[in-house]
């Protein structure tokens, strides 16, 4: 654990100590940053909502909501859970599996984008396997 | 060595820290104790992040594969719940986050309200979930059925990751609420220390997971093949 | 092999041998309630010494059944149907069951706390939870075989495994899933020690290659058991609720099961190796009297290994009908993953040259397996270049490649391992001389049943076929043979171990003057693993006291 963390904590204990009881009984503890991220949240969503219904994108609509998620999750990620005051490792971990996911992803697709000829026309269904055979007999 | 002992050194060599019951006699201070916590909490959660992987990359392969059927496929899909389960989640993400706060500064009336208000909106999220299933079987949408409505027979692959993506979700809020009901419980019977113990935070933490998981499903599921 | 170094351990100053007993972690309770509910890392360890033997005997009796039956080239023992059902079960019960778990569960569960100088590992419960989430899964495994069996081999390939096997897939499937957790569980448990529990002295780059080697391999336990747990959940929806996300009929690609499975199964290859890389170092050094070679490449190694082995899995798939060009880049990846696996065998020769080496048991097993696992490792090659693996996909030849790197180098280092901690964790020495007989056995013995293997795989035999043409026949009966060797030097160790517990001599608490902090507590260690704090000083691997003569032969 770095200094700066000790040094944080130690701070953490000593307002504790002068913090005084009527504070602990609050009904909300401070708001800020959570409730304007959450503001921002729901404004992507929104924005996510229409670029999905807006026909100028067509199919490609799904791409924009994604880019729309991946925002989202990385402000859910940095301060729903806190990551922006964890250890370096721990947003180390969570990299990890995002990393891990791509390899997953790109090495899959590299199958599956190279394939001969059209993009899934190499994949048949018995029921098209079996009338091309009967076309060619 | 007993118990008492070992908790002594452990103190000894942590230094300043106070005694708590919340410390294990394993570890050397509460500092290594959370430490450990948070850090096992986000491993596993990087290993969640792998497991649905599994299933976006089935997603990926067949979306890349057939288009055009999980275009028609994903129009089927209830998007109006779809989005208010949405908002429900981010709420609860807030209030979450806001629990664990409170948690930090030992603001127990505070946590108890901000749980309650998390569990409460998990709650309706699933009631959601099972009218929106309920519809579907209405309409026919599951790959068994005999009257499937969609001719592609791609079709049936998106509906069939549309209820492992769904219900895996659903499992995973359930174990988030059970985990927020059991540590409501223990809040109110004031059986642990707030600050001294991880749990609030692990349990946010989870919560935050599920709230992220549900982000990339929401446009997977239910935000495709809207424009056309 | 006179200079056995426990004869010159000075043992004056060591309290009586049942005061440490009674200390230890051992002599504090004895019920077996206890013992069930313990959440001491080196019962823990234990707990699982047990279940993974049973578990290795089970899988031991079914490939004693598949020798028994290649011994003719009828197939007269077994049915074909029989013969599937044996070999999968001895794939799943040996992989899941023994080898993934055998070194990280029980050697690491015992030895990285105290190697780190730490109490427990950081989360005891979880590590009783994946004990019995093992059990358990390997439980439904067994009910799978009483209740019929499963005929799919233990790589569940579809469509076979969804459309049409009608033994119990699903059964087996939520067995392995199961114990999927039990993986991870202990995979969490070994990061987050390494990463919060080390005392202050003890620093990344002075933890012993072992600690390291479990690090490595709970990295590639985390990232892609998760993956085979989805793979299973959907094969078994596939079968159960119809949800067909393989189905061809619906345009499903039972190509896509192959990638997500050996997303898991490759790396979970290295999974198996890591850990045995790790304990091999830890005997070789002890026993040549030599500091590592080269401890940071060591690390480095180990680390990239786990990385890359992450991106060779599609050389799995060369005839599956993936992508030529994808089939190029996973040969060309597979052929990297090799340079970091020879560093280590390098390391490990330079380590013992010009080593003062003695042939204890343990370091009969090591030596046993860098040259095991280098032969494994180089028919590895040959596989990894596709025109070679066209030849040679689906043959006895690779059966022998991974039976070299999985039974060779893992057994024999997981063997290694036990003999060189046997004192530490049972306060007991073993027979030397039956136990190095042992070593020597299993390693004739598994070579004798297993490099005919290479050959009938060359010259055409597929592998999973319980009746063969006559030609074949010379080389299965040699491989049989070796097999009926190779049992009895697997059944030797059962026997001597388990006498020493009873009638073998106290062991002092470094029997092999060995650097390392686990040997500075007693034998067996007390509960809480060390009555003082351990002194961290110089290197882990610090053979060269000061007045040694070796020590003017430079080392480095």
């Amino acid at each position: 654990m770095s200094h700066a963390t000790q040094h944080r904590n130690d701070e953490d204990l000593l307002t504790a100590d002068v913090r005084n009881a009527a504070d602990r009984k609050a009904l909300l503890p401070p708001l800020m940053p959570e409730l304007g991220v959450f503001v921002a949240l729901f404004a992507l969503a929104a924005t996510s909502v229409l670029v999905a219904f807006w026909s100028a994108f067509g199919g490609l609509a799904i791409l924009a909501c994604l880019a729309i998620a991946v925002v989202m999750a990385a402000l859910v990620m940095i301060f729903f859970m806190h990551l922006r005051s964890a250890m370096a490792v721990m947003t180390l971990a969570s990299l990890a599996g995002v990393v891990w996911l791509a390899i997953l992803f790109g090495l899959t697709m590299a199958d599956y984008l190279t394939r001969p000829g059209e993009i899934g026309s190499s994949i048949q269904t018995p029921r098209q396997a079996e009338t091309e055979a009967e076309a060619a007999n | 060595m007993t118990d008492v002992e070992a908790a002594t050194i452990g103190r000894t060599r942590g230094g300043t820290a106070a005694s708590s019951p919340a410390l294990a006699s394993h570890f050397h201070d509460l500092r290594q104790q959370h430490a450990a916590a948070d850090l096992g909490l986000w491993i596993f959660l990087a290993t969640e992040i792998l497991f649905f992987g599994g299933l976006f990359a089935a997603y990926l392969v067949y979306a890349v594969l057939y288009p055009d059927g999980f275009l028609e496929a994903a129009a089927e899909t209830e998007v109006v719940i779809g989005t208010i389960n949405t908002a429900l989640l981010l709420t609860s993400g807030l209030s979450a986050a806001l629990a664990v706060k409170a948690a930090g500064n030992d603001m127990r009336r505070s946590v108890m309200l901000l749980i309650a208000v998390t569990i409460g909106l998990g709650v309706v999220f699933l009631g959601a979930k099972g009218y929106e299933y309920w519809l579907d079987f209405g309409h026919h949408l599951y790959p068994t059925s005999p009257d499937f409505p969609l001719a592609a027979p791609p079709a049936k692959l998106f509906w069939s990751l549309y209820w492992m993506m769904t219900g895996l979700h659903a499992i995973h809020i359930l174990v988030g609420l059970g985990t927020w009901g059991v540590i409501l419980f223990q809040a109110w019977r004031r059986s642990f220390s707030l600050t001294d113990n991880s749990r609030v935070r692990i349990a946010g933490l989870y919560w935050g997971f599920v709230d992220l998981m549900w982000l990339f499903i929401w446009p997977l599921l239910y935000l495709m093949g809207r424009a056309t | 092999m006179s200079d056995i170094p426990y004869r010159d351990v000075d043992v004056e100053g060591e309290k009586p041998g049942w005061r440490i007993m009674e200390e230890s972690y051992l002599g504090e309770r004895f019920s077996i309630w206890s013992w069930l509910t313990t959440t001491d890392h080196k019962r823990i360890g234990i707990l699982y010494l047990i279940s993974t033997t049973l578990f290795f005997f089970i899988g031991g009796a079914a490939a004693t059944l598949i020798r028994l039956e290649l011994f003719t080239p009828a197939g007269d023992l077994l049915t074909d149907d029989g013969y599937n059902k044996v070999f999968t079960l001895h794939g799943v019960v040996m992989v899941w069951f023994f080898l993934v778990p055998v070194i990280p569960s029980v050697l690491g569960n015992f030895l990285v706390p105290l190697m780190l100088g730490a109490k427990d590992l950081a989360f005891p419960r979880l590590n009783l939870m994946s004990w019995y989430l093992n059990i358990i899964g390997g439980a439904f495994a067994v009910w799978a075989m009483l209740a019929g069996g499963v005929d799919t081999g233990w790589t569940f390939y579809t469509p076979y495994s969804t459309a049409f096997a009608n033994s119990h897939v699903s059964l087996t499937a939520i067995g392995v899933f199961i114990s999927g957790f039990s993986t991870i569980a202990t995979g969490v448990n070994m990061i987050v020690t390494v990463h919060t529990m080390r005392p202050p002295g003890m620093g990344w780059f002075r933890m012993p290659l072992f600690v390291w080697s479990i690090y490595a391999t709970s990295l590639i336990m985390l990232l892609s058991t998760p993956v085979l747990a989805m793979v299973l959940t959907l094969l078994i929806t596939e079968r159960l609720l119809g949800l067909g996300i393989f189905d061809p009929n619906r345009g499903g690609d039972p190509i896509l099961f192959q990638h997500l499975f050996w997303f898991y199964s490759h790396p979970a290859v290295y999974i198996m190796i890591l850990p045995g890389m790790g304990v091999v170092t830890e005997v070789i050094t002890c026993f040549s009297r030599r500091r590592v070679f080269g401890y940071a490449a060591m690390v480095y190694a180990l680390l990239a290994i786990a990385v890359i082995g992450f991106f060779v899995w599609g050389h799995h798939m060369f005839t599956s009908g993936q992508s030529m060009y994808a089939s190029l880049t996973f040969s060309f990846l597979s052929f990297i993953v090799a340079v970091p696996s020879a560093i280590k065998v390098f390391n490990w020769i330079a380590t013992m040259f010009r080593g003062q080496i003695t042939f204890e048991a343990s370091m009969l097993y090591a030596m046993g397996f860098v040259g095991l696992f280098t032969m494994g490792g180089l028919t590895g090659l040959f596989l990894a270049s596709v025109p070679v693996d066209l030849h040679l996909h689906d043959t006895y030849f690779v059966v022998a490649h991974f039976h070299y790197i999985m039974v060779g180098g893992m057994v024999s280092a997981f063997f290694a391992g036990l003999h060189f901690w046997w004192p530490k964790i049972t306060g007991r020495l073993y027979p030397e001389i039956a136990a190095q007989i042992a070593a020597l056995l299993m390693f004739f013995g598994f070579n004798l049943t297993f490099f005919p293997q290479y050959i009938l795989g060359n010259i055409g035999m597929p592998r999973r076929y319980h009746a063969y043409p006559d030609a074949f026949q010379v080389w299965h009966v040699l491989s049989s043979a070796g097999a009926v060797i190779l049992a009895a030097a697997y059944l030797m160790p059962l026997f001597y171990l388990v006498w020493s517990l009873i009638w073998g001599k106290r062991a002092p608490s470094n029997p092999w003057r060995a650097s390392g902090l686990e040997w500075q507590t007693d034998s067996p260690p007390p509960k809480h693993n060390f009555l003082t704090n351990p002194k961290i000083e110089g290197s882990v691997y610090d053979y060269h006291p000061a007045q040694e003569p070796r020590r003017e032969v430079s080392d480095d």
